[in-house]
């Protein structure tokens, strides 16, 4: 049971306030890991360093034991390893693009091999097949898809790279509840086949339960509590992790 | 079952993309002016050597300064040129200028504004004031000042006034980059690993190509008429070309006696820059989004 | 004391009308809350804004009535509902920032609204807006009502807006979606607030939401909509625990929150249905697991359960 990402000592200063004050966890390589928090927790700070948006103020963050942050630059090596999908559907594609250039996108920067591999007609209509589209409905663009359609294409230009660590940042909560059953199981579906690593973003109690094997509880910057799923839920040791599991039963 | 189901919603959404459209341009027929006239001009335009037998250069004392006739449909000049030859093709001129500086200034103003929008911070701070300094002049003044300075001709006219309708672009395309760039498909792309000059090449500027389309437009009438301005002042082209600023300003000390010889040159200045006005207000009203009824 | 009797609205589109409510009938009593409960294009917000008659220019009310105390809201003119919007029907939004103005302090905004709606002078409404900030649980009211609305936080907001709703003591507060775009555990505070103020002002609420959580927590009854129709209603002890639509029970299934983390959940195939053809026979039917042919053809009818536990379909026991 390796790690395959290390968060060490993270801190993070926007200006006067603290979003992050110097948390530590680590991810288990093939795990769930759901980080769960409310507004200003810094559970997207914590996503934006990993993914390179934000540089850590101070504090490590290792991916397979090599840092990702070398004095303030971000070098993930190998492009593509690790990969992200956002909550929002409606902005996360360009609306100008096709679903083909959107999904695409993430192997220009990869060698010529990879691009021409992983690009090919057959890989991408494999792609869409294990994301639940159709091959047709890679020329159409973003405004002819639902939501719940478009978390989909988000899904399957993440998974493009074959990533070993993916972020879903709250990647349910802006769809319909019917919907997020679907992308739920479609993403259980994803890392049995893939083997990838998640960690899973969201305020929902709930959903957390559900799809996590272990748990972190991030609360003003820093994590209240932290454990296996079950541990966690069954005997909540923090009084923040009570009122977070007293939200989902009433 | 889904497949029926989505089929119908992209079907819809395509048709009803392009009805609205259509829908909006028959609902007004200001728009339908406009296109007419700039149709007609551009038609003769390219069609200029075709449509007059006439030299639009070539003196005639003979016919010097006879009025509208069947020969002469808008009359001639002091030195017996056909003015209604010298007015299509000033039309060339005219139209190839005023799109020249257009296009100019707005690839150079959107780069520059989706570069401050996109970077902000202080290049962003001084691209800014120095444009605010060129918007403080009132756009005819600055036009002359530069065209007298770089030396008239109509090249450095239309220099000047492509460098004078620039900050306009820039403040335009910086005020869209900044909404643009807050989009999740831009941080996406950054978390590909995709360079700034990717983003705003293939992010940033297409999205933000119908409000540059629609003061294109706008600006295409307003620049000729600058351009004609400028001529008229003696700024600009320098006779015996046939450009229509050039011509008014000739035919003007004529105007009472040889009524036609201004007053054409002048109609079609107007009648050019209020189509493209026309044109640039109707695109307006069907590219905006907000006006979908 | 609220009564929707088959209530039809259309919508007029580009392309053509469409009906987004048909045939929705629902009551509330005095002290009750009521959730309508729905996901996107449901009508669940149509129904609430068409009480008070907040709809866009281009939707008309096609068949229907909404009788508040034995006055059908649809009938009276525009002056005289003016006169039930915050005084005997009060609404709270989804947003709190927009409804509040953000360059006046909110203590003033609150002394408005009561000396506009209840036509009192300045030194009684001064008291009264007091004792309604202390109402909706804030301890000191002297300082909170000299704050502007930026200074405070979301949960907060939110409460000062139930506030300018329940100033005028209100016998029915509409709320639409109040704890969407709040943190969870604010969310708890608010429904407990808005519990404690049915209790006690006799106050009913109609709440709209898409999460049944919420619905679970604080509502008597519940009336689950989809495309613009009601397939069950009742109490919601009852639905929830005895779900008899086949919507409903996919919803209730479709949440992770019963399930255990090694089964699946359970899918709705397909996507929420286009308004703008209306299918014949029931709205669910291109989504239903246990569908018949009958179902595409024909109407559903109306299956009593109990008293007030109803649904539609054709399938008696399930």
């Amino acid at each position: 049971m390796e790690d395959i990402l290390n968060i060490q000592g993270l801190k993070k200063v926007f200006g006067k306030f603290s979003a992050l004050n110097g948390v530590s966890f680590n991810l288990i390589k093939g795990e769930t890991f759901g980080l769960v928090g409310e507004s200003g927790s810094g559970k997207s700070t914590i996503a934006n360093t990993i993914i390179g948006i934000h540089s850590p103020t101070e504090g490590e963050v290792l991916f397979n034991g090599t840092k990702l942050w070398k004095e303030n630059k971000y070098q993930c090596g190998e492009y593509g390893k690790i990969q992200i999908v956002f909550q929002d559907p409606r902005s996360s594609l360009d609306p100008r693009m096709t679903i083909r250039k959107i999904i695409t996108e993430p192997l220009i920067p990869l060698s010529k091999e990879n691009r021409k591999d992983k690009g090919s007609q057959e890989n991408l209509i494999k792609l869409m097949k294990s994301v639940g589209l159709k091959e047709e409905q890679l020329d159409r663009y973003p405004h002819e898809f639902s939501g719940g359609q478009r978390q989909r294409i988000a899904i399957a230009r993440a998974i493009i790279t074959d990533p070993e660590v993916l972020i879903l940042d709250e990647p349910t909560s802006a769809l319909d509840v019917s919907v997020q059953a679907q992308i739920l199981n479609l993403l259980k579906d994803i890392q049995k086949e893939k083997k990838i690593t998640y960690l899973f973003i969201s305020h929902n109690m709930a959903v957390i339960k559900y799809v996590s094997n272990r748990v972190g509880v991030l609360y003003k910057g820093d994590f209240v509590e932290m454990g296996n799923t079950k541990d966690v839920f069954n005997c909540p040791k923090h009084d923040y992790t009570q009122k977070l599991i007293s939200s989902i039963i009433s | 079952m889904e497949s029926k189901i989505e089929s119908n919603y992209s079907l819809n959404k395509k048709n009803k993309k392009k009805s609205i459209i259509l829908y909006k341009i028959k609902k007004n027929p200001m728009t339908i002016l406009g296109i007419s006239i700039i149709g007609i001009i551009i038609l003769l335009a390219i069609l200029a050597p075709y449509i007059t037998s006439y030299d639009p250069t070539k003196i005639s004392i003979l016919e010097r300064f006879k009025p509208p006739s069947s020969k002469h449909w808008f009359g001639t000049d002091e030195v017996g040129r056909d003015i209604f030859t010298r007015v299509i093709f000033g039309a060339r001129i005219s139209l190839t200028a005023g799109i020249s500086i257009v296009v100019i200034s707005s690839a150079i103003g959107a780069l520059i504004g989706a570069i401050c929008g996109y970077f902000g911070g202080n290049t962003d701070q001084i691209i800014m004031r120095i444009m605010d300094m060129i918007l403080a002049f009132p756009t005819l003044i600055l036009a002359m000042v530069l065209t007298a300075t770089l030396g008239s001709s109509l090249v450095n006219a239309m220099l000047a006034i492509a460098i004078v309708k620039i900050p306009v672009y820039v403040r335009l395309l910086r005020g869209e980059a900044l909404i643009v760039k807050n989009n999740l498909y831009v941080k996406a792309a950054k978390t590909f690993g995709l360079s700034d000059s990717y983003i705003i090449l293939r992010h940033i500027i297409p999205n933000t190509i119908t409000p540059i389309i629609i003061q294109l437009t706008l600006d295409l009438g307003d620049t000729i008429l600058l351009v004609a301005t400028l001529g008229f002042l003696g700024l600009g082209a320098k006779p015996p070309a046939p450009e229509w600023g050039t011509m008014i300003s000739t035919g003007f000390k004529y105007m009472l006696s040889q009524w036609w010889y201004p007053t054409f040159p002048g109609l079609a200045v107007f009648l050019a820059s209020a189509g493209f006005n026309l044109i640039g207000d109707g695109l307006r009203d069907v590219l905006d989004p907000k006006s979908v009824r | 004391m609220l009564n929707v009797e088959e209530l039809t609205i259309s919508f007029d589109t580009f392309e053509g009308k469409l009906n987004v409510l048909e045939n929705v009938s629902f009551s509330i009593n005095e002290g009750e809350i009521l959730s309508i409960v729905g996901e996107s294009g449901s009508g669940k917000s149509v129904s609430a804004y068409s009480i008070l008659r907040l709809l866009d220019k281009n939707s008309k009310v096609e068949s229907g009535k909404i009788k508040f105390y034995d006055e059908d809201l649809l009938k009276i003119t525009s002056k005289e509902i003016r006169k039930y919007r915050g005084k005997k029907i009060g609404m709270v939004f989804q947003e709190p920032m927009t409804a509040l103005n953000p360059t006046m302090k909110v203590g003033k905004q609150l002394l408005n609204v009561i000396m506009q709606n209840m036509d009192l002078p300045k030194k009684e409404a001064y008291t009264i807006m007091l004792n309604t900030l202390k109402d909706v649980h804030f301890d000191n009211p002297e300082s909170i009502a000299q704050k502007y609305p930026h200074e405070l936080s979301g949960g907060m907001r939110q409460r000062i807006v139930i506030s300018l709703a329940m100033s005028s003591k209100p016998k029915l507060l509409i709320a639409d979606e109040p704890t969407t775009a709040l943190d969870v555990t604010i969310q708890a505070e608010i429904l407990n607030l808005m519990k404690e103020l049915v209790n006690k002002h006799n106050t009913s609420i109609l709440l709209i939401t898409h999460d049944i959580s919420v619905v679970r927590s604080v509502s008597d009854k519940v009336c689950v909509m989809y495309g613009g129709k009601i397939l069950e209603r009742g109490y919601t002890d009852e639905v929830l625990k005895n779900p008899k639509h086949p919507y409903t029970k996919a919803l209730l299934n479709a949440l992770p929150d019963q399930v255990d983390e090694n089964t699946r959940l359970q899918e709705i195939e397909g996507e929420v249905p286009d308004l703008r053809h209306r299918p014949e026979g029931c709205i669910f039917y291109s989504r239903c697991l246990n569908k018949k042919n009958r179902c595409s053809k024909e109407t559903p009818p109306e299956i009593r359960i109990s008293k007030d536990h109803i649904f539609y379909c054709f399938e008696e026991e399930m």
